[in-house]
């Protein structure tokens, strides 16, 4: 609220000052440049003096005088300044995104007419001290050289330079991302990408922590792979962190208790990817009295063997928190000395989310010792942490951490595209390596885990704690405080919405980002390990646009990031032509959303991809069953 | 407690529409009609807005009799009413626009399925419909109002074709022998060529404009760089190494085939049509050299002085092909391929 109040006075002043300086600009540029051609002339009076030479040029009968060109420029150019101002003068009297605007078309108006009235002071000057060269009886002395130049300049030199510093720091411009952006720009890219708006309002504000439910619910699958078994039964009383799921197969992530209290039910319920998931529902007491599991603590990692290490991640339940969730042991243990880069992930590309962001500000210390910990496991020699250039102090934070620890990893400073954070697309912008299309990321020798994944690694190996919590970016318009919170995992969507004022203006709840998150059909469903954000869109924010006729721009090819054709293989698709959009590398289709969400047409792009890549895979098992 | 709409990812789009995307071409041509009218008075203005007016009107009685949704609101009709316009001399009765709009929507766009399903560009196939049925007066070039010798007071400007002055272009000094080759520079500079101050069609007079809205365009992301300028390098260095008739350099021969013609409007406007350029970026490089290639031949070898838009709507009916043979390299499919063979 007491921001709100600066603001607003920021607000009035900036007007204020814009209206004085629209004021004295008319000054300065009606007052008359007297003697420099013997006849009074005003700026406004070479204007339109010049204006009809324009028309005459085409005839080439005039010759130009340099500097009545340069004045006349100038003059045309603070012309459209003044314009500028004054609509963004009208502007700033709205609500919302208006001010905003206000704010960058004062910024870009003051900027230009600055420089246009130092040029238009230098020019003056030199009229003035040519004219006292030459014995000017006007111009007798030093003194007179700065008096004859109209007042209005110098005055809007310091207005134009106080509104412009003004506005610098409503709009908080980043002088070093600004600096960041200038150093990537020989580095290793990848093709494609977009730019949306990335609506990071949350990355200002600290990590709340949220008081777990009454009733918390652990759905039994809350990763890649087999689902768990419950190891309790209805009225056991659990502890916090005491494992209540499990299982044998190969790949699976067993599941723990974030809270304690007793089992009430075993029962289908609502799951964030859209079907109804056997659930454990644990009522809670409040009492948070943990398990003898957690008691245990680890002082030097590096007396474990790798395996240890490995288990420990097993056991603790930890899967991959970028929204993929793929069990993190399994990763390490197929990437063990195979790998020789160990890459982090920090770019969060995705637009609303700063969750990431944020833990890299809050939690350095842990993240560097959480790398660590995992380079010393799988045996690589070298770590990487890529952050987006749109992150300047998260990447002055961990660079800090990095030297208070003396390690060898090393920041890379990424483009703020979209999809930065995607793995073959990381690995491309790093290290410079292509991931071979069918191929693993371990196949070139990298390995690439998330900020999260890496502090829930250093809290598994360094406190003994499993798997409990994720931060969650609560954000959009359907909600009055966006926020990151720190959530128990289990606890209901809904309990986490109330906390930051949900209202039922929202049309579409997404758990994720907005372009690769599940849009959810309901809030009873829980938080789940590998949810990262939680979405409220209100009308003004979801795309209802109907879809038209393709106009083959060729924008989907020009940004897609894996060098496919999305519009043919849409074609192809629509004829039911599977096996030309297998050969069209549909299967290779990384589902980033980049073609959806630049196509004109609004065509679902994205989806005909997904289709043609579910139908190319039921073909395949068709032929392998023919075969056998 | 509402209903939530659910819907697959992503769940954000971008602003781009069809009718942005085409409100972007009008922007980029508005300095072309203003200058038009600088050039050729006002009735350039009246030309262009009978052009635009009844390619609209086509489309949305098309859409009406054939009982489909109408497509006029994506503003691709205004787009082709302001092309055809600009590639009229402005001394073309006023019923000649009428025609080309009615064969340019109805016959090229709305009869082989409407915007993006095209085979050819509509404006252009609209021109060269115009050029062959009506050629004495698709031919009469007109002069600017500047050049023509008369007095420019306001009354011209708002004059009839009987004010207007016809002559030659750069182009027909260019296709005639050796005596007449060295009469160019007499009567049109090369700078007169860039700014516009020469006889031809309402829109391609001025190359400095024209590539002043390629250079919105660009920056807008509304086209790329790959079409517009391998198609103007290839005419640049052909034109430099042709043997062309005594009385010119060789450098001013390539400047004036260069900014004279439609090669400018063609090349940034024309070549470079959604629906009838390719969409790999290889491919957008091939069309570009092709275009270029036969542009020169047509203008060289041709009967005609100007050779761009037959080339250009040569070149469109390969389009797909190109798209097929030029299918780019996914990222990281290079290596899997060596491996796989």
């Amino acid at each position: 609220m007491k921001r709100r109040i600066v603001v607003k006075k920021n607000l009035l002043i900036l007007q204020i000052s814009v209206a004085i300086s629209l004021l004295f600009s008319f000054i300065s540029f009606l007052s008359p440049v007297k003697e420099y051609t013997g006849q009074v002339k005003s700026p406004a009076f070479l204007l339109i003096f010049n204006l009809g030479k324009i028309f005459s040029y085409f005839e080439q009968q005039i010759v130009f005088s340099v500097i009545d060109d340069l004045i006349f420029a100038l003059v045309l150019i603070l012309l459209i300044c003044y314009i500028v101002y004054f609509m963004s003068l009208f502007l700033s009297f709205g609500k919302g995104d208006n001010v905003d605007y206000a704010y960058k078309g004062i910024f870009a108006a003051s900027l230009s007419s600055l420089i246009c009235y130092i040029i238009l002071f230098f020019v003056y000057l030199n009229i003035n001290i040519s004219m006292l060269r030459l014995g000017s009886r006007v111009m007798s002395s030093y003194y007179n050289v700065f008096l004859k130049i109209p007042i209005g300049i110098y005055v809007n030199i310091l207005l134009t330079a106080y509104i412009l510093v003004k506005t610098l720091v409503y709009l908080r411009v980043d002088f070093t991302e600004i600096s960041y952006n200038l150093q990537i720009f020989m580095q290793n890219h990848f093709k494609g990408g977009i730019h949306p708006d990335y609506h990071k309002n949350t990355k200002f504000r600290r990590i709340k922590n949220l008081n777990p439910s009454d009733v918390m619910i652990y759905p039994l699958s809350q990763h890649i792979g087999a689902m768990c078994e419950p190891l309790v039964k209805v009225g056991d009383t659990v502890k916090m962190g005491q494992k209540i799921a499990d299982s044998e197969a190969a790949i699976s992530s067993p599941i723990h208790a974030t809270v304690s209290g007793k089992v009430i039910k075993i029962d289908d319920w609502d799951h964030p990817i859209g079907n109804r998931v056997k659930s454990i529902f644990i009522e809670n007491d409040h009492k948070d009295t943990p398990d003898k599991s957690l008691s245990n603590k680890i002082d030097d990692y590096k007396e474990l063997e790798p395996e240890e290490i490995i288990s420990i991640v097993h056991e603790a339940g930890i899967v991959g928190l970028g929204g993929a969730t793929f069990p993190s042991h399994i990763k390490m243990q197929s990437a063990m000395n195979k790998t020789d880069i160990l890459i982090i992930n920090g770019a969060e590309c995705e637009p609303y989310l700063s969750r990431d962001h944020r833990m890299m500000l809050e939690n350095p210390d842990e993240l560097i010792e959480g790398i660590k910990i995992i380079a010393h496991t799988i045996k690589a020699k070298k770590a990487y942490i890529g952050i987006e250039t749109n992150k300047p102090n998260a990447i002055k934070a961990v660079n800090k951490a990095i030297s208070k620890y003396k390690s060898k990893m090393k920041v890379k400073v990424l483009h703020t595209k979209y999809p930065q954070g995607g793995e073959k697309q990381l690995i491309k912008a790093i290290t410079g390596r292509v991931v071979p299309s069918g191929k693993l990321p371990i196949d070139v020798g990298c390995c690439v885990f998330n900020i999260d994944t890496c502090i829930a690694v250093y809290n598994a190996v360094k406190n003994s704690t499993p798997l409990m919590s994720c931060v969650v970016t609560v954000a959009g318009s359907g909600v009055k405080n966006e926020q990151n919170y720190n959530v128990r995992i289990g606890t209901p969507i809904k309990d986490v919405l109330n906390a930051c004022g949900y209202s039922d203006k929202t049309k579409k709840l997404i758990m994720g980002g907005p372009m690769m998150g599940t849009a959810q059909y309901s809030i009873e469903s829980p938080v789940i390990k590998g949810t990262s954000g939680l979405l409220c869109f209100t009308e003004q924010e979801i795309a209802f646009d109907e879809d038209v006729a393709c106009i083959r721009c060729g924008k989907c090819v020009n940004v897609c990031p894996m060098n496919l054709v999305p519009s043919y293989i849409r074609l192809y698709a629509g004829e039911k032509n599977f096996e030309e959009c297998k050969k069209l590398g549909a299967m290779d289709c990384i589902e980033c959303g980049c073609c959806s969400y630049i196509c004109p047409a609004k065509l679902p792009l994205i989806q005909y991809l997904r289709l043609s890549k579910v139908k190319i895979k039921n073909l395949e098992v068709r032929a392998k069953g023919g075969n056998n | 407690m509402s209903k939530l709409f659910v819907s697959s990812s992503p769940h954000i789009k971008s602003d781009h529409s069809t009718s942005s995307v085409m409100f972007d071409v009008i922007i980029a041509l508005s300095p072309l009609i203003i200058t038009s009218v600088f050039f050729f008075s006002f009735r350039a203005l009246i030309i262009i807005a009978i052009s635009v007016v009844s390619c609209v009107l086509f489309e949305y009685l098309y859409c009406l009799l054939m009982k489909i949704p109408s497509s006029v609101g994506d503003l691709s009709a205004v787009v082709t009413g302001i092309l055809l316009a600009l590639n009229l001399p402005v001394t073309v009765p006023v019923w000649l626009p009428i025609i080309g709009a009615a064969f340019a929507i109805i016959v090229v766009k709305m009869l082989f399925g409407g915007i993006g399903k095209n085979v050819v560009n509509p404006a252009l196939a609209g021109r060269i419909f115009l050029f062959v049925s009506f050629s004495k007066m698709m031919t009469n070039w007109a002069l600017p109002i500047g050049k023509s010798g008369s007095n420019t007071s306001l009354m011209s400007l708002f004059g009839s074709t009987s004010d207007i002055v016809t002559g030659a272009t750069p182009l027909s000094f260019l296709k005639n022998a050796d005596g007449q080759i060295s009469m160019i520079s007499n009567n049109f500079s090369i700078s007169d060529c860039f700014v516009g101050t020469i006889g031809g069609c309402l829109g391609e007079t001025s190359a400095l404009l024209i590539i002043l809205g390629g250079i919105y365009l660009l920056i807008r992301g509304v086209i790329t760089w790959r079409i517009p300028v391998c198609y103007i390098t290839t005419v640049a260095l052909i034109t430099l190494i042709l043997p062309h008739a005594t009385g010119i350099s060789a450098f001013s021969y390539m400047a004036y085939n260069l900014f004279s013609g439609g090669l400018m409007l063609g090349a940034i406007f024309m070549a470079t049509d959604y629906s009838t350029s390719p969409i790999t970026p290889k491919g957008q490089i091939i069309y570009g050299i092709g275009c270029g290639l036969l542009t020169v031949f047509i203008r060289y070898f041709g009967g005609y002085p100007e050779g761009v838009s037959f080339a250009i709507f040569l070149m469109n009916f390969f389009v797909w092909f190109i798209d097929k043979k030029t299918m780019p390299k996914k990222f990281g499919g290079v290596k899997h391929e060596e491996e796989a063979i």
